[in-house]
């Protein structure tokens, strides 16, 4: 009897008790049956068996017998309603089936045990309900590709659901990015059909807090039978009814977990699933980085672009201007031709003066006139290109605070305006402005 | 940008809207560009930090399995 103080646990046999039965202490029936239900807790097991008679109790729980197939002994056993409902095993006599749980001795009811789970049993039998609820939730449309929500980009806030013993969550921790996430991790078994309850309660657990960016559900590969949990219906329900986008990296053979199909995105690694969430943030990363050297280009381009229209520019006005200065470089030489003309004449004359004076004054008088009169054509022709000349022609000259005004741009609506006139200058004001865009007039 | 809650989308969305300036511009603003290069420059400076300062954080939450009750 040394299991009884084996058995760990909530249930921690009362040491006491033990002593006196090595006493020979008499009990009563009450705390004797007492004693034995402790004891036979001990024998917590997985067994495979035959079902045969299938009773509902009144309150909904499943009262069924399990047998050999060839021998003739049985055990009675219960599977409370709850987990009845979650593990969709419909039990059907003659169907095998794996029962996890323990003995107990109930004071009224006797020996029976109490199946926590329960399993389908036998070759194919699971890869055929499995194929059976695919089928079935497939046509209600659970794993289209229309249900499917996009992750959310830049997640931060990630609930995280897996086996903490396992390694799927150092896989997940190491590839995961520094990018501020917080994770909200629950502890939950992943390993069988026995696995369903702790599963579906860390989804509820989200459900019900909420708080999450998106939802990460991982484990590493196994059989169809090891991945059972994530093929139970309630828990692929479950996920599809997530009020956040779900991620599932549930490695696997030749199967695809329902669980899978039925979440928003699927890989089959939990290092994959920690690329998805990290998929924004990389992208921001290298985003940055081009946008730093575009900004930093086109800036550079529009300094070009503004050099450029510089110089366009000031070709544009020397263009212009070009047959000005070309008139008036023809004039200066013709000035400099005449003047080197007069020093010439000048000395001829100088030197001939003593030969006749007279004739030579009245030569001179008459060069001089001649001069006089291309001098005063030159200055006429001067004063056509004098801007202030112009102004005797009806244009005029407006300045605005010294300056020219040259655009609509120049001058604000009430400020002075001196406008410059032939004769003399205008004050004036400024009533209103129109601006009639690049082409002017 | 003071201490309110940094969003990396509007980063990346207003850096796009600065390229977007510049690829729009038919006058030359130098000044103006100057601004948006400055902009863009505190931007990417802060989205990087954002992105690569923060460690995670990580939560184990302690669930209570409701037990079934015997019948």
């Amino acid at each position: 009897m040394v299991f009884f103080i084996a058995k760990g646990g909530n249930r921690v046999y009362n040491k006491t008790m033990v002593d006196y039965l090595a006493d020979g202490k008499i009990f009563s029936v009450s705390d004797y049956v007492k004693l034995l239900d402790e004891g036979l807790r001990a024998f917590r097991a997985r067994i495979v068996g035959e079902v045969s008679e299938v009773n509902p109790g009144p309150t909904g729980h499943i009262y069924f017998t399990l047998k050999d197939e060839k021998d003739e002994y049985l055990i009675r056993c219960v599977i409370w309603r709850g987990r009845y409902n979650l593990y969709g095993v419909r039990l059907r006599e003659g169907m095998k089936i794996i029962a996890s749980g323990e003995p107990s001795l109930h004071p009224k009811y006797g020996f029976k045990f109490i199946a926590e789970v329960i399993e389908p049993a036998g070759e194919g039998i699971l890869k055929k309900e499995y194929e059976a609820l695919k089928k079935k939730l497939e046509a209600e449309g659970i794993f289209s590709p229309e249900r499917k929500r996009p992750i959310p980009e830049f997640p931060r806030r990630v609930g995280l659901i897996t086996s903490w013993n396992g390694a799927a969550i150092n896989d997940f921790l190491n590839n995961l990015g520094k990018y501020g996430y917080q994770i909200k991790f629950i502890d939950s078994r992943v390993e069988g059909q026995a696995a369903v309850p702790e599963l579906i309660g860390a989804i509820d657990y989200f459900i019900e807090r909420g708080q999450i960016d998106v939802l990460v559900l991982i484990r590493g590969g196994g059989s169809l039978e090891s991945l059972q949990a994530f093929n139970n219906e309630t828990l692929v329900r479950r996920i599809a009814s997530c009020p956040f986008p779900v991620i599932c990296g549930i490695g696997h053979d030749k199967d695809v977990p329902l669980a899978s199909l039925a979440a928003d995105r699927a890989v089959s690694t939990p290092t994959a699933v920690t690329s998805v969430l990290n998929e924004s943030w990389d992208r921001a990363l290298a985003d940055l980085s081009m946008f730093e050297k575009e900004i930093i280009y086109r800036y550079q381009e529009m300094l070009r672009k503004a050099e450029f229209s510089l110089e366009d520019f000031s070709n544009k006005l020397s263009g212009q201007f070009g047959v000005f200065f070309q008139n008036l470089e023809k004039l200066s030489t013709q000035l400099k031709d005449r003047l080197a003309e007069i020093d010439y004449s000048i000395r001829n004359i100088k030197r001939s003066f003593v030969v006749n004076k007279d004739l030579l004054l009245r030569g001179f008088k008459k060069w001089t006139d001649n001069t006089g009169i291309f001098l005063e054509g030159v200055e006429k022709q001067l004063k056509i290109f004098n801007p202030i000349y112009q102004l005797r022609f009806g244009y005029s000259l407006v300045y605005s605070r010294k300056k020219l005004v040259r655009s609509t741009k120049d001058v604000e609506v009430g400020e002075p305006l001196d406008i410059r006139v032939s004769d003399g200058k205008i004050n004036s004001e400024v009533k209103g402005k129109t601006n009639y865009g690049k082409r002017g007039i | 940008m003071g201490k309110e809650e940094f969003n990396i989308k509007q980063a990346l969305k207003k850096l796009e809207g600065i390229i977007n300036w510049f690829e729009n511009r038919e006058e030359m603003d130098i000044e103006a560009g100057l601004e948006k290069v400055k902009e863009g420059a505190a931007l990417i400076k802060r989205s990087r930090k954002e992105l690569k300062k923060v460690e995670n954080e990580f939560e184990k939450i302690k669930r209570e399995l409701e037990e079934e009750e015997d019948a």
